[in-house]
């Protein structure tokens, strides 16, 4: 595959270039999912410097891992969500071993941004407006729960609520997000 | 526990924080294969994905990028040759031959990593890039080369394998630093589509060096060998050469002859003892840069 394929071939197609050897393939992810990943990273760090960083280190894993990638376990998205998700939750832990004060922070919603590549922008749409119709104590909890590296107790004790509401707040925004993002794909 | 109470954690196990025994009774339930579950979980894990999706996006793609390019670098010069590489065109058959004579060597995986930087110069791409790479290779390969020594000293049979690591870098060094180093990157053929190798040539020393990994073991009455394809003779034997078993092999090959230029290599499985011109299955290939 060379640059205008590249532009127009899907994740999965990507993923499975990459296993290949294409160092094009890869830099096409970093595209397409580096700034998010550089975003999602920030949530746990907050430093933009080190979210870059995880970035990075997660389409380096892609680059050595892509064999293993599953498509039937689900999308590629889905997949460097989890592997930024966790590289951040390292780094904050180690950052934390270093200084006590590394402490997560209550989330904010997210922000709007300026549509970039249509389809992964109409899909952003649709999680802020879906986020946007779940109770705010909820949507805190998942929030918190989703960007930190907190126990469950632990977001109880922050939130200041007994642990089964914490639980029974999380999973309720979960299922109302899955439910909004499930109307708007039909 | 039971099916429906293991659905209602999925929700939460998406988000992976079940703690204790949640998280043992689900992969327990997991593992017995339910299929609702598994795939419910899944769903729960694409949605909380999108969360990623819904923030702002961040950070500078070009600083993403040459960070990625710098790891890319360093994990070249340390975990070589198990990339597979795309493959080739098959080979135009050409006629005619030449007998060389030639010796081969197999040596362990941490030798390879020199000619492996090479490999991943290549892969990389990037002319500009290559003086950089050679320089930092030669750094970090006497301190790869200092530790494997303190490694190896214990044992007795492993110092003979150290003592032909040193002779191979020896010969490396020598084709790696030759101002006419000519690298051609061979791609696995159908036979062994998990094959790859590098083959690194200058008239000037008079040297070639065959690096292969991910070829099958020759067989008892086989030999693999090595051709270069020129435009004024066809094929010429390179030299011949055996795998063992897994890992990489490095052997010496004679370059092609003076005058010649080798617009193709090629490896090749032939009777014992090998052949003048190709007769058996071709397993790797790569035009020459
Ligand atoms: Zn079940």
């Amino acid at each position: 595959m060379s640059g205008p394929e590249l532009e127009g071939a899907s994740d999965r197609d990507l993923v499975a270039a990459v296993a290949e050897g294409s160092i094009e393939a890869l830099r096409e992810l970093s595209s397409r999912y580096g700034r998010m990943l550089t975003a999602l990273a920030m949530r746990f760090l907050g430093s933009e410097s080190d979210a870059e960083e995880v970035a990075s280190d997660v389409l380096w894993q892609v680059w050595r891992e892509a064999r293993l990638f599953d498509a039937s376990r689900g999308s590629v998205m889905a997949w460097l969500v989890m592997l930024g998700r966790s590289r951040s939750i390292d780094r904050l832990r180690a950052i934390k071993a270093r200084s006590a004060s590394a402490e997560p922070q209550i989330p904010v919603c997210p922000a709007a941004d300026p549509a970039s590549e249509v389809d992964r922008a109409e899909r952003a749409r649709m999680v802020r407006a879906a986020l946007m119709n779940i109770d705010a104590q909820e949507r805190m909890a998942l929030e918190l729960a989703y960007f930190s590296d907190l126990s469950h107790s632990e977001i109880a004790k922050k939130l200041g609520i007994p642990l089964g509401t914490a639980k029974t707040r999380i999973r309720s925004a979960m299922i109302k997000l899955r439910e909004a993002l499930l109307k708007t794909e039909k | 526990m039971e099916h429906q109470e293991i659905k209602d954690l999925l929700a939460l196990a998406a988000l992976d924080r079940l703690e204790g025994e949640e998280a043992r009774a689900l992969s327990h339930h997991l593992a017995a294969g339910c299929d609702e579950c598994e795939a419910e979980l899944r769903e729960f894990r694409e949605v909380a994905a999108s969360l990623a999706l819904a923030l702002e996006p961040a950070g500078s793609p070009v600083r993403i990028l040459n960070r990625l390019d710098e790891r890319l670098a360093a994990s070249a010069e340390s975990s070589p040759w198990s990339r597979p590489i795309r493959r080739g065109q098959e080979l135009v058959p050409v006629a005619s031959s030449q007998l060389i004579r030639w010796r081969a060597a197999t040596a362990i995986a941490t030798a390879a990593l020199i000619a492996a930087s090479a490999f991943a110069i290549l892969s990389i791409n990037r002319a500009a890039h290559l003086q950089a790479q050679f320089e930092r290779q030669m750094a970090t390969r006497d301190a790869q080369l200092r530790e494997l020594h303190t490694r190896l000293a214990s044992s007795r049979g492993e110092i003979i394998t150290l003592e032909r690591v040193l002779r191979d870098k020896a010969r490396l060094d020598q084709i790696l630093m030759a101002p006419d180093l000519r690298l051609t990157r061979l791609e696995p053929l159908k036979p062994a589509p998990r094959g790859a190798g590098l083959v690194a040539v200058s008239n000037v020393n008079h040297t070639a060096l065959l690096q292969v990994s991910g070829l099958p073991p020759t067989p008892s009455d086989k030999t693999y060998e090595l051709w270069w394809i020129t435009r004024e003779s066809g094929p010429i034997k390179a030299g011949l050469f055996q795998v063992e078993g897994p890992g990489t092999v490095i052997a010496q090959a004679e370059p092609p002859p003076a005058g010649q230029h080798a617009l193709l290599s090629a490896v090749t499985l032939e009777p014992a003892g090998g052949s003048n011109s190709p007769t058996g299955a071709m397993y790797l290939k790569g035009v020459a840069g």
